[in-house]
């Protein structure tokens, strides 16, 4: 059962077409990964989702209904949760605040936690530390638990394993498989095609705000054209 | 610092705050009338600049129009009295709270869609607004002149200084208790969260306009109850009580303070009440004066005073060193 639908969404940026008529889905419990390189148009086409940037042509629906350029809050409401590339956690507020100001049944909260900190357990030890003092790797993390934490049925990780050490990356591979294992759908923003049949069922391609492939990871390792668009060289 | 470290945090604040009372209580027994005159001012410019500091150092919202709401209690209070003849300090106080409620909930609808300097200049807008209709309404107002107050009666006392002084000093507690569990409250956090970024307190599921209303609201409802302590305290309202100037005064009180710490705006109104009296009775340049401490003070401690304090106890007492991951 699909859960997202981009259907021939295009986005402009000033007079420039940042994506152009960029269509995929993303089904129930499924981890999709949405690569290419650098500019490609990854981030837009997440922020599109999530109502930051404007989509001027083209449809985008969840859980059946029509989200296209609603506010942030109200598709997170509705149950998209989004990491952003920056991390963008709030630094003057404890780990356990940022996750916990995202969290909106407070009756749950305790379920909430528990979800988050099974597929985290590294961060028991950190919901006491101001944002500001954790590093890019936890840093991370919060951002991911805040996205949890608002109960999603998909999240959108935008390069969730940049600038990760590889020991570490393999432990967010973990976290990501668990994230899935209860039932949450994940669309992966990745520019490093190597991470991407570690994590992902399936995958997207994007270059110049156009989709040139679908289908299996190990499909675009084994593509050459597309592995060599992907990689640059 | 030991007995600091050997007291469990939890008891910081009853104990901060009982002792606060006690100081406060006793202080007409030491003071002299002008003392406590002037430690009443302070009070109520402390519950104005934390009502401000809500908007301004927990949402992030610069607001140039805040004497409007101080003026809307005070005139509202002072009005009843004159006009209407309400003495009851009671139904003046419930009233001017409703009032500046109503008020900062219907200018804050308005103002919080926009953002920035926008947002700055329509409160800037809204604020000349009410000093205009103070000093056109001639008949109800008193036009510039004013109007005179005369004390209310509080459960039948009558409310000279002494007695409003313990109204001002048992309300700054409470109001002070109130903002720190308000500031450190989910909803609290929540306005912090808006402060440092809007748009990912947005994407969190955050409504962000809604929550900057709320914080207009109960920034305008404090700067209210400012208001209707202010007006038995000088026993006169005046139009300037709503102009540009008068708003500028709680910017100035909350910056030399330390807009980021809580209690930066309550010694920040104490420090500016106390100034600006012993200067002004020096000097009829008053406002030079003024105004280049307050930039002397701005540059020395650019946190503001409780903010630069703290960073240098922080850093001297409590570092601790940090191991390199």
């Amino acid at each position: 059962m699909t859960i997202l639908t981009v259907n021939d969404i295009r986005v402009f940026i000033s007079a420039v077409e940042i994506l152009r008529k960029v269509s995929l889905n993303v089904g129930s419990g499924e981890i999709v990964a949405l690569v290419g390189r650098n500019g490609a148009g990854k981030t837009t086409t997440l922020r599109s989702i999530m109502g930051l940037q404007k989509v001027s042509e083209g449809s985008i629906t969840f859980d059946g209904r029509d989200i296209t350029n609603q506010p942030p809050f109200k598709v997170s409401r509705l149950g998209i949760g989004y990491a952003p590339e920056d991390r963008r956690i709030f630094v003057d507020l404890t780990a356990y605040e940022n996750i916990k100001i995202a969290i909106r049944d407070k009756s749950r909260e305790k379920e909430t936690m528990g979800l988050i900190l099974d597929i985290f357990p590294e961060l028991n030890k950190l919901l006491n530390r101001k944002g500001g003092y954790l590093s890019g790797g936890e840093q991370k993390m919060v951002a991911i638990a805040r996205a949890l934490a608002t109960e999603p049925k998909l999240v959108l990780l935008d390069e969730p394993l940049e600038g990760l050490a590889p020991i570490v990356a393999k432990r967010f591979y973990e976290s990501i498989r668990r994230i899935k294992e209860y039932g949450i759908s994940v669309l992966i923003a990745e520019s490093n095609i190597s991470h991407v049949p570690k994590i992902a069922d399936r995958a997207y391609v994007i270059e110049r705000g156009e989709i040139i492939f679908e289908g299996h990871p190990e499909d675009i390792l084994s593509n050459k054209e597309v592995s060599r668009i992907v990689r640059g060289y | 610092m030991h007995i600091l470290r050997s007291i469990p945090k939890e008891y910081y604040i009853p104990i901060s705050l009982g002792l606060l009372f006690l100081f406060l209580i006793s202080f007409p027994l030491i003071a002299s009338r002008y003392l406590i005159f002037l430690l009443s001012l302070a009070l109520i410019y402390a519950i104005w600049a934390l009502g401000y500091n809500f908007l301004f150092g927990y949402t992030g919202l610069l607001s140039f129009g805040h004497a409007a709401y101080l003026g809307v209690g005070a005139y509202t209070v002072g009005l009843l009295i004159a006009r209407v003849g309400i003495k009851s300090f009671e139904i003046l106080f419930l009233a001017a709270v409703l009032t500046s409620l109503g008020i900062s909930a219907l200018i804050g609808y308005l103002c919080v869609k926009y953002t920035e300097v926008y947002f700055a200049l329509l409160t800037l807008a809204f604020g000349e607004f009410f000093y205009a209709l103070a000093f056109k309404l001639y008949d109800i107002t008193g036009g510039s002149d004013g109007v005179s107050v005369p004390y209310p009666y509080l459960f039948g006392y009558l409310m000279d200084t002494k007695l409003l002084y313990y109204v001002v000093a048992v309300l700054f507690v409470i109001l002070l208790y109130f903002a720190w569990k308000v500031v450190n409250s989910p909803f609290g956090k929540t306005l912090q969260a808006i402060r440092e970024d809007p748009v990912k307190a947005e994407f969190v599921g955050i409504h962000v306009k809604r929550y900057q209303w709320y914080s207009f609201i109960l920034s305008g409802v404090y700067s209210g109850i400012a208001g209707a302590l202010y007006a038995p305290l000088f026993a006169h309202i005046y139009p300037d009580l709503f102009h540009w100037t008068t708003s500028g005064e709680v910017l100035f009180v909350t910056l030399i303070g330390g807009h980021r710490m809580f209690l930066g705006p309550v010694l920040g109104a104490i420090i500016y009440a106390f100034l600006r009296s012993y200067i002004t009775a020096y000097t009829i340049y008053w406002p030079f004066v003024l105004g280049l401490s307050v930039a002397v003070i701005a540059l020395i401690f650019p946190n503001g005073i409780i903010g630069s304090a703290y960073s240098f106890i922080k850093e001297r007492y409590f570092s601790k060193t940090v191991v390199s991951k």
